[in-house]
């Protein structure tokens, strides 16, 4: 039996310093900048709130998208993006030459009932713009997804005298040799063209970003010109539903997962037994099962197959979230399987199942290998 | 935006509160200080009306959590022996000693949830939306910890 009263006096210890208590309660009588007790954080947003205090930004706030299940279709279906198999192909830059290895990509038909019930309400109208030097950068709308920090932003970047400057990967990935035009702040993304809404003059293009860092808003403008961008909330009007395992180390919601590496011990193991201290460079394989027995196969080395729009992993190397390249019915989502670990142990309980286990205190199921890998 | 004289208040009334949580995440004392500090500051800046002391509290632990997230990601964190720090607690009993250093040793994604439910007594649907998980994973989490602090107890019990 847990002991709450014990635990309270325990904790009840933890207070913070005399010194600290102090610090902080001068602070209404402290100037911005001066006086402030100085840690690496405070310098960083020192540092930002001095560059951003003359300035006069757009807040975007959460309203609903006019047309989002065209976006979704977009983003999450196979009107864009087309599916193409492996290929290694061989690439030269300057004197080095090297063999780039494409993988397999499978797009699908949007799964149009998923997203109207569980996705569109959850994109948001933006409409808003800024301009630097002859480019005009317009944030058409947003998609965020709070259980996983990840998302989508649809916008155009137009030129009058004609958007050049950049090329396209093999999977339609937008990037400027010559350097990148726009900065995002507050997460990593990829773009992707969207070529029916692309001109002489005008780039349309989705990006895909994970590792929104925790904070209410991203900020989206030119690079060279940060004072002005634009600010994109991340309040997502109550958020999309997900599922979890794991003790919630691994979320799925129908655009994006996330994994907690740290007690993910068993990505550690090599094959001939030893251990080497990256767990994120050995996932080589990355599932989600469905009830009916299919798979959605994120990725796997070998075969090499890609079906995420963007990975990342954090700096630590304990957060791994992944944007998906189709929308995901969780409600037919059965296992995600991680190498030869199935997690099987969905957590989206009925409340009668909750209170009953609570109850009962039954052994609850961890993530079991299968007994032939 | 709050007034010298409210912020002053909920100073008083909440830092602990922040700096406890901060603790139970970053389980080192100078960086849950560094995260007090960043809370309270973007509480004096923070341009909301809240409605009630329940609501500063509950914006107070949601800012708490993102700001611990975001550190937990930061290159710059220290290194600090959490040993240090609880030898400056001064607990009453030896058991009010183990409780802490057991407590310590579960992972972060136990000892969160178990201190907003057991100390700060929010309901398992709260600390889900705080959290942004579902609730049934915070009941999870809570019945794991508890039998992964059980066993460590157990098993500091036997050493001795």
């Amino acid at each position: 039996m847990f002991d709450s009263k014990l635990y309270k006096e325990t904790f009840s210890r933890v207070r913070v310093s005399e010194e600290m208590l102090s610090e902080v309660l001068n602070m209404t009588k402290q100037k911005k900048n001066t006086g402030i007790r100085v840690t690496r954080m405070l310098v960083i947003a020192a540092v930002i709130t001095a560059m951003l205090a003359t300035t006069v930004f757009a807040y975007v706030g959460f309203t609903r998208y006019e047309n989002p299940m065209q976006m979704l279709r977009t983003f999450f279906g196979d009107g864009n993006q087309e599916s193409s198999a492996g290929q290694i192909v061989h690439e030269t830059y300057y004197e080095l030459e090297y063999d780039l290895v494409q993988p397999t990509i499978e797009r699908v038909p949007l799964d149009e009932k998923t997203a109207e019930a569980d996705v569109v309400p959850y994109v948001s109208a933006v409409g808003e713009s800024v301009s630097y030097g002859e480019y005009t950068l317009t944030i058409e709308a947003h998609l965020y997804d709070s259980a996983t920090d990840c998302g989508v932003i649809y916008y155009t970047i137009e030129n009058p005298n004609g958007m050049s400057g950049y090329e396209l990967q093999y999977d339609g990935e937008v990037w400027f040799p010559g350097g990148e035009l726009i900065l995002l702040q507050g997460a990593a993304e990829k773009s992707y063209i969207i070529e029916a809404e692309t001109t002489a003059t005008k780039l349309a293009a989705a990006s895909y970003y994970c590792g929104a860092d925790a904070e209410d808003f991203l900020m989206v403008g030119f690079y060279g010109d940060e004072d002005n961008s634009l600010r994109l909330s991340l309040q997502d009007g109550g958020g999309m539903d997900a599922i979890t395992f794991f003790d919630g180390d691994i979320a799925v919601s129908p655009v994006a997962m996330r994994i907690t590496l740290e007690d993910m011990d068993f990505l550690l193991e090599r094959e001939d037994g030893s251990y080497s201290p990256d767990k994120e460079n050995h996932i080589n394989y990355l599932a989600i099962r469905n009830k009916d027995g299919s798979e959605y196969v994120l990725m796997c080395d070998d075969p090499r197959v890609d079906n995420t729009m963007y990975a990342l992993i954090t700096y630590d190397g304990n957060v791994a979230s992944y944007d998906f390249n189709r929308l995901i019915d969780l409600e037919q989502v059965e296992a995600v399987i991680i190498n030869d670990v199935e997690f099987t142990d969905l957590q989206q309980m009925t409340r009668e199942q909750r209170n009953a286990e609570l109850e009962t205190n039954p052994v609850y199921p961890v993530a079991t290998e299968p007994a032939n890998p | 935006m709050l007034t010298n004289e409210q912020f002053t208040r909920c100073v008083s009334a909440y830092i602990d509160t922040v700096f406890r949580l901060s603790l139970n995440y970053m389980k080192n004392s100078a960086d849950a200080e560094d995260v007090t500090q960043n809370v309270f500051e973007k509480l004096l800046k923070e341009q909301k009306t809240f409605e009630s002391d329940d609501h500063i509290r509950y914006w107070l632990i949601r800012v708490t959590i993102n700001e611990c997230r975001k550190m937990l990601r930061s290159v710059w964190r220290r290194a600090e022996n959490i040993e240090d720090y609880a030898s400056k607690l001064s607990f009453t009993t030896p058991e009010h000693s183990e409780l802490f250093y057991a407590v310590m040793e579960l992972p972060q994604k136990y000892r969160v949830p178990i201190y907003l439910y057991y100390y700060e007594e929010y309901s398992t649907e709260q600390i889900g939306t705080m959290l942004k998980i579902p609730q049934a994973t915070v009941c999870t989490q809570l019945k794991r910890g508890r039998e992964l602090l059980r066993k460590i107890l157990q098993e500091a019990d036997r050493d001795v």
